[in-house]
């Protein structure tokens, strides 16, 4: 008998990662790009990426992009990114109770009991104290972001930074340059006031225990990672795939769905050859004046969306 | 001054029951369109900006139906009434609507003192001082009850339908046509008669009883828990990912409350468990229904109240200690103009998956 797989894709702002897992839960083919605003061309160009055509039999989608991506895919599943993050995240370390997540343009914090999520918060105030603060920030200093967390961990000083508001933090970091601090520190700074962000908009007086799992893009950041664990008084751990561990999740979740309906999937990857068109247009039938969003595929409509009356479903 | 035309702001479906007030005793209504977002619009504009939403809808719908020809309009108001800004509302609001340049009418409703005026003396002159005027107001007040459960009905019934049925959108179209015939139903036999229909309407809908629910809770302010068009319809949304929507907050339970009836009395004793005063508006009941509702349970919990409502802000230190002490899941919304649809079905996704994540993993065990 041919070997099973399953797949699973997360669209998210900044990348779209896919992922395949095998029967045993072991990720054979993994793959990871930018999304740059393009989620159609990124989910494309993702599955093309992959090794080889996979025998697929269940799919699932997550991230903010996972109604588009069901739509387009024949997916069986979409899940949310919260769910999608859990699972990933206890597969691999199964006795996790905090994990952190970083992403390009949102931040999560979920606290678990017995491998299950019981509290979850999302940033719900503005994008400071996420991928896109620090990106920003290395922009204006000349560093590229991979260098970020070692030049982080060589400062010896540091220095703080307001927190709260990227227009803030880069008023204070400006006012901090002119009085003549090493880059170092700085970026030292950032790296914490990212993490006083994190803590003062989604744990508030909630009390994370250990392990603490960090994991999303943020998390390649060493420098970041330090300062959780200064803050928290915990050792974080960063797993295997930590950039991935949201498709692996929905992988995961595909796998338990297959094993609970036995359902095949639709999903091919012919996909890949289809053409897809977005079209967009206001309805004007009621005063709500709806901008609605149609996905069409080789010609048929396979999906709309933002319609509040439920006319276009 | 010319012939009144009775106009009132939208709160959810309550305009049925209000239209069927004032037009038993004779007057002409005018019902603006539902809340949409150009009454949102229309309300922001004129609105302070930080106050909470319900003012600046109401604002908006006012607006609405005074530029369609309004000339008489009925608010919620009075010194006693909901004991948070409400009372101020509709103060500010006449003044903006003078402020715009609209000649209208306006009435305040809610104190038992002012009501007793209303309805002895305003009202009659307003319908032209006709012989039969009690009559007719005995009558009214029959015909707003018995609407007031109709509807309570219709929405209790689609809640448990919309999760069940088998072809998706069938309970919502039975609701509509439902409310539309409450609506059209102007003698109390009629409204007898409706009440068989509805039951019979709501059974003809194909279900599948063995499909897999989660029950959850959802309660807050009133306002933003009662209008589709501010939440976001969270209550399709609920159902859309197979959750009984369990909401106690109706127009009877508003009615009975405001005469000291019904079960909010039993959630105020509830609540103040925990909470020695009360802020105002629902937040004892809020607190309450934690206790009350675990016991018939319920899987989780939603609360929505509109962005800086005082009396539901203060409490959610509250809540997120009784949601750890009685095991509940909570999760709360507060609402504003800003409210974005993506953000609020991303969270109900979370949660609705937490919620049976863990229900799947304790059956395991």
């Amino acid at each position: 008998m041919e070997k099973k797989y399953y797949l699973g894709l997360d669209i998210g702002s900044t990348s779209t990662k896919a992922a395949v897992v095998d029967e045993n839960i072991e990720v054979v083919d993994s793959s990871y790009i930018m999304t740059e605003g393009k989620p159609i061309e990124a989910i494309m160009k993702c599955l093309g990426l992959l090794k080889k055509n996979y025998e697929i039999v269940q799919a699932a989608t997550t991230g903010s992009g996972r109604r588009l991506a069901k739509a387009m895919i024949n997916a069986d599943l979409e899940i949310d990114e919260i769910t999608a993050h859990a699972v990933g995240v206890t597969h691999f370390v199964p006795d996790a109770k905090t994990i952190i997540e970083i992403g390009g343009q949102d931040s999560k914090n979920m606290i678990l009991e017995d491998g299950v999520v019981i509290k979850f918060s999302l940033n719900n105030l503005c994008s400071a104290g996420t991928g896109v603060f620090l990106e920003h920030q290395a922009n204006r200093l000349r560093v590229p972001i991979e260098r970020f967390g070692d030049l982080a961990l060589r400062s010896k000083a540091g220095c703080t930074i307001a927190s709260k508001c990227t227009v803030f933090a880069e008023t204070s970091m400006i006012s901090k340059q002119s009085m003549g601090y090493k880059v170092e520190d700085i970026i030292n700074g950032l790296c914490h006031s990212m993490v006083r962000n994190y803590i003062n908009i989604l744990v508030k007086n909630e009390k994370l225990l250990p392990p603490v799992v960090f994991c999303g893009g943020v998390s390649e950041n060493v420098g970041v990672k330090y300062a959780f664990e200064e803050a928290l008084e915990a050792k974080v751990i960063v797993p295997k795939h930590n950039k991935i561990i949201g498709s692996i999740g929905a992988a995961i979740i595909a796998k338990e769905e297959m094993d609970k309906t036995n359902q095949k999937t639709s999903f091919d990857f012919n996909i890949i050859k289809s053409d897809f068109k977005t079209k967009t247009f206001f309805c004007s039938i009621c005063p709500n004046q709806c901008e609605i969003s149609q996905i069409v595929r080789d010609e048929t409509t396979i999906a709309f969306f933002g319609s509040r009356c439920g006319r276009y479903i | 001054m010319q012939s009144p035309i009775v106009s009132f702001p939208h709160m959810g479906e309550s305009w049925i029951i209000m239209k069927a007030f004032f037009e038993t005793l004779g007057l002409k209504v005018l019902v603006p369109p539902y809340n949409n977002e150009k009454t949102m619009k229309e309300g922001v504009i004129n609105s302070p900006e930080c106050v909470c939403i319900p003012y600046k809808i109401t604002l908006g719908s006012m607006i609405e139906a005074l530029k369609m020809g309004a000339n008489c309009l009925f608010m919620i108001g009075g010194q006693r009434t909901g004991l948070c800004r409400l009372p101020q509302y509709v103060v500010n609001q006449e003044k903006t609507l003078r402020e715009m340049g609209f000649e209208f009418e306006i009435y305040k409703v809610g104190d038992p003192l002012m009501i007793q005026r209303l309805l002895t003396k305003d009202l009659k002159e307003l319908s032209g001082n006709p012989k039969d005027y009690y009559k007719k107001l005995i009558k009214a007040l029959r015909i707003v009850w018995i609407k007031t459960e109709l509807v309570d009905l219709t929405n209790q019934l689609s809640r448990f339908y919309r999760v069940y049925e088998t072809n998706k959108g069938k309970t919502n179209k039975v609701r509509e046509e439902m409310l539309k015939m409450v609506d059209d139903s102007k003698e109390i036999k009629e409204l007898k008669k409706a009440r068989k229909t509805i039951d019979e309407s709501f059974k003809d809908i194909d279900i599948d009883k063995k499909r897999e629910v989660v029950r959850i809770l959802i309660g807050g302010e009133f306002y933003s828990v009662l209008d589709s068009f501010i939440n976001c319809d969270i209550e399709r949304r609920l159902a859309e990912l197979n959750v009984l929507v369990e909401n106690p907050t109706s127009f009877s339970y508003l009615i009975k409350a405001k005469m000291g009836l019904g079960i909010r009395k039993k959630l105020v004793r509830l609540g103040l468990k925990y909470v020695p005063v009360t802020s105002g508006g629902e937040d004892l009941p809020t607190i309450g229904r934690i206790e009350y509702f675990r016991k018939k349970g319920i899987d989780g919990y939603i609360i929505l109240f509109p962005m800086g409502c005082l009396p539901e802000t203060a409490i959610i230190p509250i809540l997120d200690h009784l949601g750890k002490k009685f095991d509940l899941p909570i999760i709360h919304f507060s609402i504003d103009e800003n409210l974005s649809e993506t953000y609020l079905q991303t969270r109900l996704e979370a949660f609705i998956n937490t919620i049976k994540r863990r229900k799947w993993k304790k059956n395991i065990i």
